[in-house]
């Protein structure tokens, strides 16, 4: 019984990550810091930074 | 750089006329990282239970610590660029619209949660589990690239994301002394046991 609560029991603890995750990107902080990895190399780059509006 | 543009991939093995057998290989690996992942832990909680608390400290990391990335450093995925085909949605429509951050790529969770399971299974010596999460984190990790989801350093720090999580998973509750003389456990090389004090009479 113990691990089937335990497995259903961090399942649904994903619940706020999943909040969180969506406030991550609502906290107006992220868009001005967005990292727009320009150069389309499967690596992605050297992390070019630009900084939006 | 040019051999390492994303769109030579998609040149090279993309049909955009039908859905080729390839292209729903890796979409299919690419959807059921979850449910793999959760399958996963039950296997895990039946073949050693004793060390779940583990495991459970390394799931909650996973996903709580990529938070801070992900407020911190938000970054475009490949498909955001202009020129690279998001081949998720050519293939089913609005569904990869219900993710709630799509600035959320760096580092890539699809990647970093077979690879914790797998560090976590070599941990607990469970080689066959470890090998099987290793093999499904390796073929997640052409998966989200081909599919224009993540870059590779999202997928490398996705690995580096499932070490730090087991890492924090074994810090949170320390091994005994008994668990750590434990044959079928893999200690980590720095690893602090916790011995139980006993109180005087």
């Amino acid at each position: 019984m113990a691990p089937v609560v335990s497995v259903g029991s961090l399942v649904f603890g994903l619940v706020p990550y999943l909040y969180l995750r969506g406030a991550a990107d609502d906290a107006g902080l992220p868009r001005q810091a967005l990292v727009a990895r320009a150069e389309s190399t499967i690596f992605g780059g050297a992390l070019p930074t630009e900084h939006f509006a | 750089m040019a051999l390492c543009r994303l769109s030579i991939l998609h040149d090279l093995l993309y049909q955009s006329v039908r859905i080729a057998f390839f292209d729903g290989f890796w979409l299919t690996i690419y959807v059921f990282w979850f449910p793999v992942a959760v399958l996963g832990m039950v296997c895990f909680a039946v073949r050693k239970w004793e060390h779940f608390r583990w495991f459970a400290g390394a799931w909650l990391a996973l996903f709580y610590v990529a938070i801070v990335p992900f407020l911190l450093l938000p970054t475009e995925p490949p498909w955001m660029h202009p020129g690279v085909m998001r081949i998720i949605t050519e293939m089913t429509g609005d569904f990869a619209d219900v993710d709630t951050n799509q600035v959320a790529a760096f580092p890539s969770l699809h990647v970093a949660l077979p690879a914790m399971i797998a560090l976590r299974a070599r941990a607990s010596n469970l080689p066959w589990m470890a090998l099987a999460y290793g093999l499904f984190a390796s073929l997640m990790t052409f998966a989200v690239v081909y599919l224009g989801e993540h870059f590779v350093i999202d997928a490398i720090a996705g690995v580096a994301l499932a070490w730090v999580a087991v890492k924090i998973g074994e810090r949170a509750a320390p091994a005994t002394a008994s668990e750590a003389a434990d044959p079928d456990r893999v200690a980590w090389p720095d690893e602090v046991t916790h011995t139980p004090v006993r109180k005087a009479a």
